[in-house]
């Protein structure tokens, strides 16, 4: 127990590793400030923000009815397919597919499907739907596994499965369920803004465009409508009312949603790398441009991005956690530090990134900072609600030296549980932020699909689902290896 | 004393024993139960009345016939209400579809049946409380109504009365064995089980050690029962 206490041998070898390699990169990396007068456009920028600028009525009410019913579909669809294929999770194949959904990033998925629908609701909905289909699938099952291992109903056997499953089983899922698909509903909604980046008439699209124009009194206006949709998801988005909001969605988006044009066997042949299309292209000549030009550097930029931007993103938590934990301050600086870490970690890294990528002008800088303020502010929640359910004994240090001597030995283990777990997320986005012109996976992707090299794209996009996947069971083997508590759940 | 059709064997059962984790748990027996039979199983706690129970239980399901159970954990569904927790008894008489629109929108019939059970049991005023918020007294007496919801010609209960004060616990027994045509019963209490039952088996370190009609019994030759588990 006591031995707990202090990181472990094993524990600090591994820590200093991972800042020791943070540090190298940050030192050779591409991270500079290009811009000339960053402190001019800064000063811009925050004058804006605090005089933010309304769009009309109409105005607000087309983008929210646009950003909710993306949302609302996505996550409706992929509740549904989700709970479908948890109940046949068991087998191997379904798991691998599930992860393959999940490991391409939204926006990946939304570039690939306006490739086959059009810019067109179907193309957004689904962009949500399928990944959310193999995340909400997984969740699920372990919920349902978790259920199972609870002491069993007295079912009369004859039953039948459907019969079991609702009186037996769903009475003791369903509240979880609820809770994390209204969870992902809370996702969705920024997925849904973000999708406005690769051109869907969202949230996302207003902001993108008032930013690129200087207009921050406008980008500060719909980052007001953006946070209020969020904090207030609780209230307005119940269950109860999803029957009448999926009506009204269909209803609002129907009329802009196409289903013939598209031509499935046009896509697929695009998406075939092309020296199996054309017979004067040969592999070696066809491949090997794009890995030295693109896979590897693109690779190793989502990397370098990924590895400087998890190491401070457990920095910016470790010291910011206090700010909500119960241990430390008062009413007042919890109420604060509570809704300075809603806005950081509710501002989706790329609308962050953007902003960062405007004051210090293009290189892997923006794209860290954004991350690791965004996860950080994760993290630092995670661990600070933690800390709140840690009991120490009423003569215990208070202060710095609670802080340094009691509290964060005793969370140290969780924390690292949390970080490991935004390992993977972290990855994915450092990815998806090249389309802001960072050259990460997502520079490359986005110009491939620009160029209409769909081959290439999808050879891209499978290197970053590949390297997820394998940040993902890095992040499981050390947990297993420091033998850190394990987690299912996490929000 | 027996019942109206004493020929027909409800259980007929050679046992070759019962082991746990190589530890012997129950011995070899040869046990009958003729239809019409109230039987209580006696023992001290962990003499095996439970794997006594468990057994006679898989061998009538291998027959196919209907049983109701109510094992010592009760096995309700702590987030669903009092009533469907007692509807439970019945899932396997109606369609799936019944069952399903029953969750939605209980089925009246069945909400006046139900609430006639938990009346006797004194429990109607909790027809839709959920199942998890009450006492352990009341969740036992659901389990009872869903047993008794169930109509099947034979319980097994397992301490169905444990945690039931003298009065409730007559009303319940009543009820199991007046509505059952055969129980058997895992039971503490030797007064009840003299009262309510017509035979008696009585284990002891996983020994058949009585086997009699109450008739042949009394207070006496039963304590003989708790005082050799006792070693």
């Amino acid at each position: 127990m006591f031995n707990k206490l202090v990181p472990s041998g094993k524990t600090s070898r591994v820590l200093s590793g991972f800042i020791l390699l943070a540090l190298i990169l940050a030192v050779t990396g591409d991270l500079s400030i290009t811009t000339a007068t960053p402190g001019a456009e800064f000063q811009r920028m925050l004058s804006g923000m605090l005089h933010p600028q309304w769009p009309s009525l109409g105005e607000i009410t087309r983008i929210l009815l646009q950003t909710i019913s993306y949302a609302l579909l996505g996550v409706a669809i992929a509740a549904l397919g989700g709970f479908l294929l948890s109940l046949i999770f068991r087998f191997r194949f379904i798991r691998i597919i599930c992860a393959s959904l999940r490991a391409v990033h939204e926006l990946f998925w939304g570039l690939l499907l306006i490739q086959l629908f059009g810019l067109q609701p179907l193309a957004g909905v689904l962009a949500i739907a399928i990944p959310y289909t193999g995340i909400l699938a997984k969740i699920y099952a372990e919920i349902r596994e978790e259920a199972q291992q609870q002491k069993a109903p007295q079912l009369p056997i004859y039953s039948s499965l459907l019969s079991r499953f609702f009186y037996g089983d769903w009475p003791k899922i369903s509240a979880e369920f609820a809770n994390y698909t209204l969870y992902r509903f809370e996702c969705g909604l920024r997925s849904g803004t973000i999708l406005g980046f690769i051109g869907l008439p969202t949230l996302g699209f207003q902001l993108e465009s008032a930013f690129m124009q200087g207009h921050y009194d406008v980008v500060a206006g719909m980052l007001l409508i953006f946070y209020g949709l969020i904090a207030t998801v609780h209230w307005w988005g119940q269950f109860k009312f999803w029957p009448i909001y999926l009506v009204l969605a269909l209803s609002y988006l129907w009329p802009s949603m196409s289903f013939g044009s598209h031509d499935l066997g046009w896509l697929f042949q695009q998406l075939t790398p092309s020296p199996m299309r054309e017979s004067n292209v040969g592999y070696v000549d066809w491949f090997s441009p794009i890995f030295i030009e693109q896979l590897l550097p693109g690779l190793w930029q989502t990397m370098v991005t990924g590895q400087i931007a998890l190491v401070l993103s457990a920095g910016i938590a470790i010291v910011l956690y206090p700010l909500i934990s119960r241990h430390f301050g008062n009413a007042v600086t919890r109420s604060a530090g509570h809704v300075s870490l809603v806005v950081m970690r509710s501002t989706p890294e790329l609308i962050l990134g953007f902003a960062f990528l405007l004051l210090w002008g293009p290189s892997l800088l923006p794209a860290i900072a954004a991350l690791a303020i965004h996860n950080g502010a994760i993290i630092a929640h995670l661990t600070g609600r933690h800390s709140d359910s840690i009991q120490l004994r009423p003569d215990a240090l208070a202060g710095v030296s609670g802080y340094s001597y009691e509290m964060t030995p005793r969370l140290f283990n969780q924390f690292l549980v949390f970080t490991f777990y935004r390992w993977e997320v972290i990855m994915r986005e450092s990815a998806l932020l090249g389309i802001l012109g960072l050259h990460t996976l997502g520079f490359f992707i986005d110009s491939a699909f620009e160029s209409f090299r769909l081959d290439v794209a999808l050879i891209l996009i499978i290197a970053s689902a590949m390297l997820n996947v394998g940040v993902d069971s890095a992040g499981r083997y050390l947990r297993q290896y420091l033998q850190l508590p394990g987690h299912r759940v996490i929000r | 004393m027996i019942g109206e059709d004493t020929d027909s064997l409800l259980v007929d059962l050679k046992c070759e024993g019962v082991e746990y984790a190589g530890k012997k748990v129950l011995s070899p027996f040869h046990l009958q139960i003729t239809k019409g039979q109230h039987v209580a199983v006696l023992g001290a706690s962990g003499a095996g009345k439970t794997t006594l129970l468990k057994v006679i239980f898989d061998h009538l399901n291998t027959t196919h016939q209907k049983l109701a159970l109510i094992p010592q954990e009760l096995g309700l569904v702590e987030n669903l209400s009092v009533f469907h927790n007692v509807y439970i008894g019945r899932l396997d008489q109606y369609s799936t579809l019944s069952n399903l629109l029953n969750l939605v929108m209980p089925k009246l019939l069945a909400r006046d049946e139900v609430k006639s059970i938990l009346n006797d049991l004194s429990l109607s005023d909790k027809l839709f409380a959920s199942c998890g918020e009450l006492s352990g007294g009341q969740q036992q007496r659901i389990a009872i109504a869903r047993a008794i919801f169930r109509q099947a010609p034979v319980l097994i209960a397992d301490e169905p009365v444990a945690n039931l004060d003298q009065h409730q616990a007559e009303m319940a027994l009543k009820m199991m064995v007046g509505r059952h045509r055969s129980s058997i019963l895992a039971l503490h209490n030797t007064d009840q089980a003299l009262r309510y039952c017509n035979r008696i088996i009585g284990i002891a370190n996983g020994v058949i050690t009585i086997d009699t009609p109450i008739s042949q019994l009394d207070h006496q030759s039963l304590s003989g029962l708790y005082k050799t588990t006792h070693v």
